[in-house]
């Protein structure tokens, strides 16, 4: 776990039932989860609690603003919440968006106990995961942003595979100037290869550069 | 006709007696006024003919008074005379004998005042004298010192009636003598002459004492004589006139008028004989009596002829009614009278006409009895004031009563099931107290075989002519087997509101195991944390009590659900109660909740400001609303989520209905659609059968309320659902039973 995100990961409960939402409290309080419950989904986006670490246990049926609306909403926000959808009856249609919109889990209402823990259990898991990504790419953009807008059009063409001759020929610049540049480069994104520079832009993704 | 009515119509006069009377009536009072008209106009007529008699008694008399007065001037002028004086008797009595013939006088004589004769004409002188003596005149003449006329008395030397005029001669202011004129009555006779009364009246002079001095007719036999009694009294009584009724002399009835003279005390007498002052007026009133009887029996006569006639031509109508009356049709015997051949025409039509409807009638009522025959009518007839009853024969079979059972309201009533008897009862007194002019009543017979028969009663309320209730006449029939029928149907359709609510539930399931999977789900996941509280080194006890007491809650709620199921899939009959419409729509919405939520439909509710109280089935009502409002989430479907709002409303008018308005946003309603809806099998769903909508308006028509759909501006369908509001009471009531 990164340690900028200092917070316990806790586990977040929306369902329009307040029976329901008591009972899945106390089964998740019961094996020692910290829980927040929610009436409704407004309730909860109101909470502020979508950036935080932990996860997303919800009714998938819930007037107003249903399970789905809300995981699309989270997903604009780009939360790395994880969520476990539950429904009071097999809607395989709902299942199957809500898992390819990235749910870590579907269950049918009555719930077991051990299911449901082990869906959070997982859930959490790769809430953490994917907080430790966020973090590393947190990272990585820092040390893109310390790059000149030059250093950024040699370290493509570097990454690309370009001896300093051609970068330096594609650019218009001498390549000693190319080899200057390669070296502050190197030195800013914290690598000693060549070959540890092209795997940094891969995990980036082909657009980042773009974006940054 | 009551005994009284006969008797007074016996009692009533008879034409004949009443037209004599008519002309009694007529002739007595003009026969009367007649009378009395002739009698007055006599009685006038003899008043002048009194007056005028008594008039002419007084001119006789006068002329009477005036020969007196004529002898008195003579004497006083003859004792004037100078030999009187000187005492020459001789040649007086020569002077006197010159005067007499002027005086138509018998005899002078010269009294002294002692009566003594001094001379007389007829004496010589020389002759002896006879000697009078003091007479009353001569007391009289020396008394007043005036002349008088003396009664009639016999003269002492001619032995006749004679009457005499004295005049006294004064000699030195003393009466010494008195000069007499004796004359004889026939000197008066004349008088009595001369007035040429008729024949029949009796005419007479009397002297003051009532003697006859001249009378009209024998005078000879009579003279001197003194006149009737009764008319000496009348002279009598000092009256100068007047008149009496008497006899005279020769014995004639007759009424008699005098006139006195006031100087000489004589009167004359004037008779008028009885029978020929009261000829006239007998006659008259002869004629009149003769003319009245006459008139009398001439109108008694015609009175009596018409009469008969009258008599005759009714007494022949008689026994042409009664032959009418008995239905046959005699020829038309020939009446006296116009208008009685004019009322034996009209009976004659009359019963012309009556026959034609009794055939009509007659036919009619056969046909009327071959209906009630077979149709298995029993007929009745009720007389409300004899409290009788009768019935027909089919009746009787109908009813389970033998041929010859009497019958009356009690023994029926014991026959009726004791479930409808009052009810029945209640509906025959409202038509027995004209509540009612008539009634349909349906009720149930414990039949004396143990069986049980319902029958259908109609009943007609007939008014006496006082609009009171006379009678009540009906007909009964057998309806067991059209209830039989009644009943399957109702069952039949029970059947099939049931098994339409069941499909109905069908498209339901996903809502209704959402809807106990909520408490499931609960209990389940509450049970488990009870356990894992429970299995810590410490367990939370606190907690696991609050555990516990959720799952109980949950539990129940879960029986809820289900209980509310049951009665929704249920098959036994509910029964209609007081219910509040807007808890219908809240049950049914917490059923639905689920789906609407799946369907992403929003709820907008707005129930009534008061309390909407209906009598109804609950479970039936409920049917309903489900039924539109899952319609309503259907048509919103494929419209975009935000416009997916279904508003409930429930409103309350004036008049006690109640209307529940569901209404959506989706498309609407075709016109050709729209047009159906409500039709059995008709369907746009694919796997809809076509019941549902025909099924929730038999619902609502049942109830007394209606349905029916229309489409909103600017989209979408609404439909209403009316209801009688319940009664205010009964309302109230179930309020304060369930304040809840």
């Amino acid at each position: 776990m990164n340690a900028q995100d200092g917070a316990a990961a806790r586990v977040f409960l929306v369902d329009d039932q307040p029976a329901v939402l008591q009972a899945l409290a106390r089964l998740l309080k019961s094996a020692g989860h910290a829980v927040e419950a929610y009436g409704s989904a407004r309730a909860f986006l109101d909470s502020g609690n979508a950036a935080m670490p932990g996860c997303l246990v919800l009714d998938l049926s819930m007037p107003e603003m249903s399970g789905l609306a809300l995981q699309q909403e989270l997903a604009g926000r780009a939360s790395a919440l994880s969520l476990v959808f539950l429904t009071g009856h097999g809607d395989i249609d709902s299942g199957v968006r809500a898992m390819k919109l990235g749910a870590v889990d579907f269950l049918t209402k009555p719930v077991d106990d051990q299911r449901l823990l082990d869906a959070v259990e997982a859930a959490l898991a790769c809430n953490a995961q994917r907080l430790a990504q966020c973090s590393e790419r947190d990272d990585l953009r820092q040390r893109l942003a310390s790059l000149t807008p030059r250093e950024r059009e040699v370290m493509a063409l570097v990454a690309e595979g370009l001896l300093n001759k051609q970068v330096g020929d594609a650019l218009g610049m001498a390549e000693k100037t190319v080899k200057v540049h390669r070296a502050r480069v190197m030195q800013k994104m914290n690598v000693r290869s060549v070959s540890a520079l092209v795997r940094l832009v891969d995990r980036l993704g082909p657009q980042e550069p773009d974006a940054v | 006709m009551s005994r009284n009515a006969f008797f007074q119509w016996k009692q009533a006069p008879s034409v004949r007696i009443s037209l004599a009377g008519l002309v009694v009536g007529c002739v007595l009072p003009l026969a009367a006024i007649a009378a009395f008209l002739i009698v007055g106009f006599y009685q006038r007529e003899q008043r002048q003919l009194f007056d005028q008699t008594v008039s002419r008694a007084r001119a006789i008399m006068a002329v009477v008074d005036h020969n007196f007065d004529s002898t008195q001037a003579a004497l006083r002028a003859l004792a004037t005379s100078r030999m009187l004086e000187q005492g020459d008797l001789a040649g007086f009595r020569q002077r006197a004998l010159i005067v007499l013939p002027e005086l138509h006088a018998d005899s002078i004589l010269l009294l002294n005042r002692t009566g003594e004769m001094l001379m007389s004409t007829r004496v010589p002188p020389g002759g002896a004298l006879p000697r009078l003596g003091v007479t009353p005149l001569l007391a009289r003449t020396l008394r007043t010192g005036e002349a008088g006329v003396s009664d009639l008395f016999v003269g002492p030397l001619t032995g006749a009636f004679l009457y005499t005029v004295a005049v006294p001669i004064e000699r030195d202011g003393v009466i010494a003598m008195s000069l007499n004129a004796t004359a004889l009555p026939a000197g008066l006779a004349h008088v009595l002459a001369e007035q040429k009364l008729p024949p029949s009246w009796r005419a007479a002079i009397v002297d003051s004492g009532g003697h006859l001095v001249a009378r009209s007719q024998d005078i000879d036999q009579y003279l001197g004589h003194l006149t009737s009694r009764s008319t000496q009294e009348k002279l009598a009584s000092g009256a100068l006139e007047g008149s009496v009724q008497s006899t005279t002399l020769d014995g004639i009835p007759v009424y008699t008028f005098y006139s006195k003279s006031s100087v000489s005390g004589w009167a004359v007498l004037i008779g008028i004989p009885l029978g020929e002052l009261t000829a006239g007026l007998r006659q008259s009133l002869t004629w009149l009596v003769l003319a009245t009887v006459a008139a009398l029996l001439l109108g008694l006569g015609y009175a009596w002829a018409v009469g008969g006639a009258m008599v005759r031509s009714v007494s022949a109508l008689v026994p042409l009614a009664r032959a009418i009356g008995s239905g046959q049709l005699p020829p038309l015997p020939r009446l006296a009278i116009r208008e009685a051949n004019a009322l034996a025409q009209a009976m004659q039509e009359g019963a012309d006409s009556v026959r034609r409807a009794r055939a009509g009638m007659s036919e009619s009522e056969q046909r009327l009895s071959l209906v009630a025959e077979a149709a298995r009518l029993g007929v009745w007839t009720r007389d409300l004031a004899r409290g009788e009853v009768w019935v027909s024969d089919p009746w009787r079979a109908l009813f389970g009563f033998g041929p010859g059972e009497q019958i009356d309201l009690a023994r029926l009533l014991l026959r009726v099931h004791p479930d409808d008897r009052a009810g029945l009862e209640k509906t025959l007194e409202q038509a027995a107290s004209g509540e009612a002019a008539s009634y349909a009543t349906e009720y149930r017979l414990m039949l004396p075989d143990g069986g049980l028969r319902w029958i259908g009663s109609h009943g007609a309320v007939q008014n006496d002519a006082q609009g009171r209730p006379q009678l009540v006449r009906g007909v009964s029939l057998d309806i067991t087997q059209r209830k039989l029928d009644e009943r399957q149907l109702q069952l039949r359709q029970e059947e099939v509101t049931h098994l339409s609510r069941v499909a109905m539930l069908g498209e339901l399931s996903g809502a209704l195991a959402h809807e106990l999977n909520q408490p499931l789900t609960a209990i389940l996941s509450n049970a488990q944390a009870a356990q894992r509280f429970l299995a810590r080194p410490q367990p939370e006890l606190e907690e696991v009590g609050a555990i516990l007491a959720d799952i109980v809650k949950e539990d129940r709620r879960a029986g809820e659900v289900i209980q509310r199921l049951r009665s929704l899939f249920g098959k036994k009959e509910t029964v209609r109660q007081l219910v509040d419409v807007d808890a219908l729509v809240a049950d049914a919405l917490a059923i639905l909740r689920n789906d609407l939520i799946n369907d992403g439909v929003t709820v907008e509710l707005t129930p009534a400001p008061q309390p909407a109280i209906v009598l109804a089935d609950p479970v039936q009502l409920q049917q309903v609303l489900i039924n539109l409002v899952l319609n309503a989430g259907d048509a919103m479907a494929a419209c975009p989520p935000k416009q997916r709002v279904l508003r409930i409303g429930t409103a309350l008018d004036e008049a006690g209905v109640v209307t529940v308005s569901v209404s959506d946003d989706g498309t609407g309603i075709a016109p050709e659609v729209l047009a159906h809806l409500f039709d059995p099998f008709f369907t746009t769903k694919q796997r809809g059968m076509g019941l549902g909508l025909s099924i929730c308006r038999g619902i609502a028509d049942a109830h007394e309320g209606r349905l029916w759909a229309e489409n909103r501006l600017p989209r979408g369908a609404v439909f209403h659902l009316t209801l009688p509001l319940a009664a205010r009471e009964a309302a109230q009531e179930a309020q304060q039973e369930a304040p809840a």
